[in-house]
């Protein structure tokens, strides 16, 4: 305790009052008391439910909070963590977790398998208490891209990715897009989503309009948002500049709202964002394309407590809302009953 | 010879205007902030900004009060952790350590001042945030590990650097004589370390360590990772919280989004700014007493 003593002297010196010294010193001691003592946190429990969610604006929780009713990412209620993949380092360190994750988040790239650590939670569609055949489509990415194009895992949260700049898509970056919504779309099955039918990438063209750039492509494209859409984008990026090396990207994630803001203030020509867009980022002049789709999944710890009875019997989506919204759940076990 | 007189007018009034630009900054900042926040302070009392719980954007409530408590928190914290800390580590390297020892020690914690934020913030997911869990069952309580305790033990190893580096500065400055006149006097070198030599650095020793404080209250990306990120003002450590910077940089992405919010935050900024400054006066009213005190005594 030398430095409180050598605190005391500092305080003494400076020719403080003794009125002020007391203040001080109780300041002190309170900081002390409080920092050490202190019921906060959860009050144990071996099945408490630990609701995560994602502090920074994104389009997994805005997707995910419209799927159990017309919420908001703001009503999701839990610890917040940055990122998809800081939510996941949550969920997999923390045997209580439940969170939320990207398609290409929750499994892996490489092997189609979901990645280790955490396990997907199987939705309970019909609400018949398990999961049937016909809902049993996590096994790998493969037969779950397939659920998400035919519609059968449900939309949201399922949801289409869109590629936002202010106004309209300009030069190389108009180029770029619409080799996306053509020659792009093949990449997409075997990155991890689900690519657009020729309709919808007809539709998407129609917005762009069909002048097409005559002279070589060639310049900087800026490309920031969702870390929903980084994967795929990161692998449109590395084609196309394959096919024109004039064409260099930079490209960053941060969060669907981050590249909303990026695209409507001009930092980036393209921001990825993995929701709908607001009638508020219309007005301020937000123009858009879809250019695929993927989902929205929860998590939990692959050492959940209750782990195969959720895998068997799934939840449901009033399961999902009273965990993050209404807060009426709280235990694993009932969950799970 | 005019050339001479030239250049010398030239080199000052440069330097001058060098000066003048870096203190404008400031107040550009200040009011540029201002400007960008008159639309939600024409729409909301001060009084509701600052004080109120309820921050419900979509609803047009925008409470800074959990905000503010959560950054109050978590530096408070980061400063109990780092003062001591860092004293009795300046104290050591100015003092006692010998020659290769210190040149070893000091360029490895001026090092810690170079790591990214970022880099802070996945350490403290890794290693610091199962740390507290384990800290909080022994106190008898459990936390999932993103509380304002992980906020503060990560923002303290950010101010470490800043602290020790112009601690131990200012402890080698102090005259020599003042300790060999302790030490003639027949006491051991603790003593005269920690009466005499405190006394004499005293005023560089407060400096340091508001200037740790203002980096305390700003550093944004390492805390936001940690701290759990719940719009409530915390009642213990074990708890999340919310500060400013966190609040900023998580929803820099709806500014554009939804009505009001841009200037919401940037209305934040201006909070933080505020804050920073009242911190910063108050201490150099404090460190004004300490440096009369000894012109006097």
């Amino acid at each position: 305790m030398h430095f409180l003593e050598s605190a005391k002297n500092a305080v003494k010196s400076s020719g403080a009052s003794a009125a002020g010294r007391i203040c001080l010193a109780l300041l002190m001691l309170s900081l002390f008391a409080t920092s050490l003592g202190g019921c906060g946190g959860q009050t144990g429990g071996e099945y408490l439910i630990d609701v995560y969610t994602r502090s920074d604006a994104c389009g997994a929780g805005q997707t995910w909070a419209q799927y159990l009713g017309n919420y908001t990412q703001d009503d999701l209620k839990g610890t917040a963590v940055y990122g998809d993949p800081g939510l996941e380092e949550a969920v997999r360190q923390d045997r209580l977790a439940i969170g939320y994750s990207n398609l290409n988040y929750a499994y892996d790239m490489v092997s189609g398998t979901q990645i280790s650590g955490v396990r997907v939670v199987p939705i309970d569609l019909n609400g018949n208490g398990r999961i049937d055949a016909d809902e049993d489509f996590y096994g790998n990415k493969t037969v779950l891209l397939k659920a998400i194009a035919t519609g059968v895992y449900p939309s949201p949260p399922a949801r289409d990715e869109n590629l936002v700049t202010k106004g309209e898509f300009k030069g190389i970056a108009k180029e770029f897009v619409r080799w996306i919504l053509t020659d792009g779309q093949r990449y997409c099955s075997e990155v991890g989503y689900v690519p657009l039918t020729e309709e919808q990438a007809e539709n998407q063209l129609a917005k762009l309009g069909n002048e097409e750039l005559e002279t070589k492509l060639e310049g900087r494209i800026a490309i920031s948002g969702a870390f929903a859409l980084y994967p795929m984008m990161g692998n449109w990026t590395e084609e196309f500049h394959k096919l024109h090396p004039g064409v260099r990207f930079d490209l960053s994630a941060g969060g669907a709202g981050k590249g909303m803001t990026d695209a409507l203030s001009g930092m980036v020509d393209i921001g990825m964002v993995s929701r709908g867009i607001y009638p508020a980022e219309i007005q301020n002049g937000a123009f858009w394309v879809s250019v695929t789709k993927d989902a929205v999944f929860a998590i939990v710890n692959a050492k959940n407590p209750v782990l195969q009875e959720l895998l068997t019997k799934g939840m449901t989506r009033q399961a999902f809302t009273d965990a993050w919204i209404t807060g009426n759940v709280t235990d694993w076990r009932d969950v799970t009953r | 010879m005019r050339f001479r007189r030239l250049k010398d007018f030239l080199a000052s009034r440069l330097m001058l205007s060098a000066t003048v630009f870096s203190a404008l900054l400031v107040i550009v900042i200040a009011v540029g902030l201002y400007l960008k926040s008159r639309p939600i302070l024409s729409v909301q009392p001060l009084s509701n900004l600052l004080f109120s719980s309820s921050w419900h954007p979509l609803n047009g409530e925008f409470g800074l009060y959990p905000f503010l408590m959560g950054t109050l928190w978590v530096t408070g914290v980061a400063m109990i952790i780092a003062i001591p800390l860092c004293l009795l580590t300046s104290i050591y390297l100015a003092e006692y350590a010998p020659r290769r020892v210190r040149s070893t020690i000091k360029p490895m914690i001026d090092l810690l001042a170079g790591i990214p934020s970022v880099v802070y913030g996945l350490f403290g997911i890794l290693l610091i945030v199962p740390l507290t869990r384990s800290i909080a069952s022994a106190f008898g309580t459990t936390t999932n590990g993103y509380n304002v305790l992980s906020g503060g033990i990560v923002l303290a190893m950010m101010v470490f650097p800043v602290i020790i580096a112009i601690s131990t500065e200012v402890i080698e400055t102090v005259p020599y004589g003042m300790r060999e006149a302790s030490l003639a006097l027949g006491s051991t070198k603790w003593q005269a370390t920690k009466l005499v030599v405190s006394r004499g650095a005293a005023a560089g020793l407060i400096a340091a360590i508001v200037l740790g404080f203002t980096r305390a209250f700003g550093e944004t990306m390492a805390v936001l990772m940690v701290v759990g990120n719940v719009a409530k003002a915390p009642s213990s450590v074990f708890e999340p919280a919310y500060p400013l910077p966190a609040l900023i940089a998580n929803n820099y992405g709806e500014m554009m989004s939804v009505p009001l919010y841009g200037s919401a935050l940037l209305f934040a900024a201006l909070v933080l700014l505020a804050v920073v400054f009242l911190f910063s006066v108050g201490a150099r009213t404090i460190l004004l007493r300490v440096e009369r005190g000894y012109q006097l005594g």
